[in-house]
């Protein structure tokens, strides 16, 4: 396997380091499951599948379920992947096929912008300008006419809800969405497209044909976006608006995980089970975000691999 | 099923149409956030003037704006020590794994990556503020380094990987015809070759540390009597005093909020177009 002295050298000064930095990430995991372990100790599996957050000074009568918070996570970041998705398509379709260099070019340079913008900003935005706006210009509208609808039926009081969420994350994930796609549409092999205009397709068929061939990249893609949206924290935690109910309304307010922890940590460290849960919370985050990201890389590979054959 | 070559074409131009249209709209929300920005923060900025870079942040009450000076060092101080930790790492990784992509602690090392980015950052923060944190006692600006440092560690090592995926085969060939080993190409030939985009690469991860808040959540602390207390005492970052102030409900604290961020706007957007310079410079 070894060429010489000096690849032994290397291997040997790289063996530590991804040693160390599996470790780290054993201990993390580690961490975080031994200090939520009293919490599920207390409650047991009740702590994921109640709904409440009451603490107390006297550790018998405080009790806490954190339902609502992981319902209102995944709803909020599939709701986030619905909306980014169709975006990302129609960007990498313009950016790659449609869009003549001079007129992509800046427009990708933008989406590249858009795409490591702080996200405590787009959060800020999020709260003053979407917010209020959607308030107004969508929420009352569809509440008004189409309030029978159960995802209508609340009024909307701040603009803070799911629904702001959730297009906030879907304006800040889409880049990232995009470059996936992007990657992958590049990979496809040209005799397809080929293909498809010597049959006599239009553009738009075509791309119909390039976009199918890409399917497992464009789930893949959602997994990964949704897993990012699901972990991210300052974004939903400015426009979520914070408050502990289950609820499938699009206008109401919610905590997700994230933003219970960014709002609940430093008073859960004076109750003796509330910080506990507060881990149960990170575990339980942790593992559904590693599971999706583990399910997108799979696709990607699995997909890369059978293209090229 | 039978369509017409008329409703082909009328539908693939209305589908063009739709999808360039959509991808332009997209760009608004950027175009509103630089608005209000600009619209919200200029004010503040206008009114304190350079003194917004170098005061301390007002009280709840106090009638003046004042300043984000600890923020502001506590951000450049945290992402260049969070650097200085993950480049060695990612810089080595990378270049073990791209030299010998099909060994087994390569797979191993791709592996811990990818599951490294799967890590949601407020759970980075929860996990220094369990070890480090609760062990020092206090919270400091080595233990938010180091939250920073594991979540920029994935990214840094994905900008490093793809430059040197990047070198032409001809110019590994030539270096190994010269009888050179691995260790002496990378140091002769590629980090030569490569310096452009290795350095986009290192900046775009100070950037990405400068601008993230999560991790720094429960790690950092938030200094608001001095300027900088060392690093093993508590500090200040920009986004993080963003993110607090916008949840106060002072008036007082929004201002400072949106100063800060066209602050954190600016030094984002020049330390992005720099790299972007970098990068256009790169042929090989």
């Amino acid at each position: 396997m070894f060429f010489s002295k000096s690849d032994k050298l290397l291997f040997y000064s790289t063996l530590p380091l991804i040693v160390g930095v599996l470790g780290i990430l054993l201990i993390l995991s580690y961490m975080i499951l031994s200090q939520s372990w009293p919490s599920f100790q207390r409650f047991g599996f009740a702590v994921l599948t109640t709904s409440a957050w009451s603490p107390s000074d006297d550790p018998q009568r405080e009790f806490y379920g954190l339902a609502a918070p992981i319902a209102s996570s995944l709803y909020v970041s599939i709701l986030s992947v619905l909306v980014s998705l169709p975006i990302s398509i129609c960007l990498t379709l313009t950016l790659i096929e449609i869009l003549p260099k001079y007129l992509g070019a800046p427009l990708r340079y933008v989406t590249e912008v858009m795409g490591g913008l702080p996200t405590v900003i787009y959060g800020l935005w999020g709260s003053t300008t979407l917010a209020p706006f959607l308030r107004d210009q969508v929420m009352k509208p569809l509440h008004d006419y189409l309030g029978f609808i159960p995802l209508f039926s609340c009024r909307p009081l701040t603009g803070h809800s799911m629904l702001a969420a959730s297009i906030t994350l879907a304006v800040a994930t889409t880049p990232y969405v995009t470059a996936l796609l992007i990657e992958g549409y590049y990979l496809i092999p040209s005799k397809y497209k080929e293909g498809a205009y010597s049959l006599g397709a239009t553009d738009y068929e075509a791309y119909k044909i390039m976009m199918g061939i890409l399917k497992p990249y464009v789930i893949a893609a959602s997994l990964l976006g949704f897993s990012r949206a699901l972990s991210e924290t300052t974004i939903v935690a400015l426009t979520v608006g914070n408050s502990m109910k289950l609820s499938l309304c699009l206008f109401d307010p919610a905590y997700t995980i994230p933003s219970l922890i960014a709002n609940q940590f430093e008073s859960a460290r004076l109750y003796e089970y509330a910080l506990p849960t507060l881990f149960a919370g990170a575990l339980t985050l942790l593992l559904i975000s590693l599971a999706a990201s583990y399910a997108g890389i799979r696709l990607v590979y699995g997909w890369r691999e059978r293209i090229h054959v | 099923m039978y369509r017409s070559m008329t409703s082909r074409k009328v539908r693939n131009y209305i589908m063009v149409i739709v999808m360039v249209a959509v991808s332009f709209l997209y760009v608004t929300p950027l175009i509103s956030i630089i608005y209000t920005a600009v619209e919200r923060g200029g004010a503040v900025l206008v009114e304190t003037g350079l003194k917004f870079l170098t005061d301390l942040p007002p009280t709840p009450l106090s009638t003046s704006v004042g300043g984000i000076a600890p923020a502001l060092i506590g951000s450049l101080l945290a992402s260049a020590l969070a650097i200085l930790i993950t480049t060695p790492i990612a810089f080595l990784m990378a270049f073990y794994v791209t030299e010998f992509p099909r060994h087994s602690l390569s797979r191993v090392c791709e592996v811990v990556v990818r599951a490294f980015s799967g890590v949601p950052s407020i759970v980075v923060s929860m996990f220094i503020y369990s070890t480090v944190v609760m062990s020092m006692g206090t919270q400091s600006l080595l233990a938010g380094s180091l939250a920073l440092a594991i979540v920029t560690l994935p990214y840094t090592y994905v900008y490093f990987t793809s430059a040197f995926r990047s070198i032409p085969e001809s110019l590994r060939e030539a270096a190994m015809s010269l009888g050179m080993n691995r260790v002496r190409a990378l140091i002769h030939v590629y980090v030569g070759v490569l310096r452009r985009s290795l350095l986009t690469g290192l900046l775009m991860s100070y950037v990405r540390a400068f601008g993230d808040t999560a991790p720094l959540l429960f790690t950092m602390g938030f200094l608001m009597n001095a300027v900088f207390a060392g690093v093993l005492q508590q500090s200040n970052a920009v986004p993080l005093m963003i993110f607090v102030y916008a949840l106060s409900p002072y008036e007082n604290f929004h201002r400072v909020a949106w100063g800060a961020t066209l602050v954190l706007l600016i030094i984002y957007l020049a330390l992005f177009t720099v790299s972007r310079v970098l990068v256009r410079g790169v042929k090989l």
